[in-house]
């Protein structure tokens, strides 16, 4: 789930690769890094935004489906931690915290852009998160499928396609790398919900992929 | 594609599926954007180093000490205020005092002992006249000639000069510095009783015409002052009857330093005529003071 390292060897990150290693280990914890930036420790924010960069960009561009609006959302998100990070107390995982806040400006976005207002929640739903009532993604038309010939597109298609609310969890579980609990405190939603979302969402990515056997 | 595992029996996760998500999920942040949250990151720590627990504080409060310095030059400069004492904050300098024949509650520094010291030197003199003008209701309107310096108590060596120095007039003794209001008052305490607040010129008015003649001239500088001094300068020249020594002492100090020596030297004269112990009564100044030769 670590986001990967910018490896082109160039650009305004190549002084962060050319850094020394600063005094913080590799197996740091989230939390203990967090805090160290809470008490002015720059290095400490950058192994954090060196590890999770990577999964809440692609959280919030799975999400949105547009990459200059997901640049926006990602840099909102970080700076939120940048601003909260007085505040931030070590009651729970660093990650959780994180997507939590990345969660709430997907939310806020989608609150802006109206989309909220297009749903309606279904009759099973267990929970008032906006995710829940946004409908899925219409990706999964024909033409857009017939673009679609490789397996990576394929599964982003097919995921695409996904209701909002199973690709919250499936993210939250993927990319976050939280675990049911995490995922139904962040969303605000029932274990067993989560647990039937995230599966509903792998089963139907396994069968988009089937054919590529 | 990579070799996909076993399938989770539990549903949330597929071999095949995780592999080819992981294939997909390669996407990462612009470099500018990477660039620009770092940035703003060590901007935010950079400008601020916080220790340890510090919360972040709204940015009137990170900016309390140009304030607080303020407050503390404030708080200092009303603190040497109220230590300072009142007199240093209002007492005009002693050279610049007007000088005024208007009696004032504000400064009636002559203390009772200093005017007991004149009276007994009066009486044990023998001088009847002193007796009754200090037995005599009627206030004297000169007495205070500097109002505005208060200077309660005079110390022993001014008392002694007190008789030399009256109403105001530079003290002429180098050993006394000048102490105008007090030796004035002292002068002037012939009258011991506290005037009560009335020009000179008014008192003068209602005074009897040997009381008034009885009276010394006020020495003040004002048209008041100057016209009582006529008026007490022409009822004694019709009626030389004898001042009291310590009032005839002033006039003839102040006719001194007005200038008038010759007027000056003519009471001097009078004086001793009138005194025989003039020599004991008279200060070293009188005492062997020569009108200059015209």
């Amino acid at each position: 789930m670590n986001g990967g390292v910018d490896c082109a060897g160039h650009g305004p990150l190549a002084y962060l690769r050319a850094m020394p290693a600063p005094a913080i280990a590799a197996e740091t914890r989230d939390e203990d890094l967090m805090l160290a930036y809470a008490a002015a420790d720059a290095a400490a924010f950058d192994v954090l935004y060196t590890r999770h960069k990577g999964g809440v960009y692609r959280y919030v561009l799975r999400h949105c489906g547009h990459a200059g609006v997901a640049d926006e959302l990602f840099q909102d998100v970080w700076m939120n931690v940048i601003r909260a990070r007085a505040s931030y107390v070590p009651s729970a995982k660093f990650t959780t915290w994180l997507y939590r806040i990345a969660h709430n400006r997907l939310i806020d976005h989608w609150r802006a852009t109206g989309q909220v207002e297009l749903v309606t929640a279904g009759p099973d739903d267990d929970t008032d998160d906006p995710l829940d009532a946004l409908p899925a993604a219409h990706n999964d038309e024909p033409e857009v499928r017939a673009g679609a010939r490789e397996v990576s597109e394929r599964l982003k298609t097919a995921f695409a396609s996904l209701p909002a609310a199973q690709r919250e969890a499936f993210l939250l579980h993927q990319e976050g790398g939280l675990d049911l609990a995490e995922i139904a405190a962040l969303t605000g939603s029932g274990v067993e919900t989560v647990k039937s979302r995230i599966r509903y969402a792998v089963m139907k990515l396994r069968t988009e992929l089937g054919d590529l056997q | 594609m990579t070799i996909p595992g076993p399938r989770d029996p539990t549903g949330l996760s597929d071999p095949r599926v995780d592999a080819a998500w992981r294939d997909l999920s390669r996407e990462e942040p612009p470099a500018s954007v990477d660039a620009a949250v770092l940035a703003a990151a060590r901007r935010e720590v950079g400008a601020k180093p916080q220790s340890t627990g510090a919360r972040e504080v709204p940015a009137l409060r990170r900016q309390w000490w140009p304030l607080a310095a303020a407050a503390t030059i404030a708080a200092i400069a009303v603190g040497v205020l109220q230590l300072t004492p009142s007199d240093r904050l209002v007492a005009p300098a002693p050279d610049k005092t007007v000088v005024t024949d208007m009696p004032t509650t504000a400064a009636r520094p002559a203390p009772e002992k200093a005017t007991t010291a004149p009276r007994a030197e009066a009486v044990k003199s023998g001088r009847g006249d002193n007796d009754a003008l200090a037995g005599g209701a009627t206030p004297r309107a000169d007495a205070p000639r500097r109002p505005a310096r208060a200077d309660p108590a005079p110390s022993p060596g001014k008392r002694e000069s007190a008789a030399g120095n009256a109403h105001g007039m530079p003290e002429p003794f180098p050993a006394a510095p000048p102490q105008p209001a007090a030796t004035g008052t002292a002068a002037g305490s012939l009258a011991a009783p506290a005037p009560p607040l009335r020009p000179a010129a008014a008192a003068a008015a209602q005074l009897p015409p040997e009381d008034a003649a009885a009276r010394p001239a006020p020495l003040a500088k004002t048209a008041a002052g100057r016209a009582t001094d006529s008026v007490l300068d022409e009822a004694r020249a019709k009626d030389r009857a004898p001042l009291p020594v310590a009032d005839w002492i002033a006039l003839i100090r102040r006719l001194r330093y007005e200038g008038k020596s010759a007027d000056a030297a003519k009471e001097l004269a009078a004086f001793r005529a009138a005194h025989v112990d003039h020599e004991k009564l008279l200060p070293p100044d009188l005492r062997d003071w020569r009108p200059p030769q015209q």
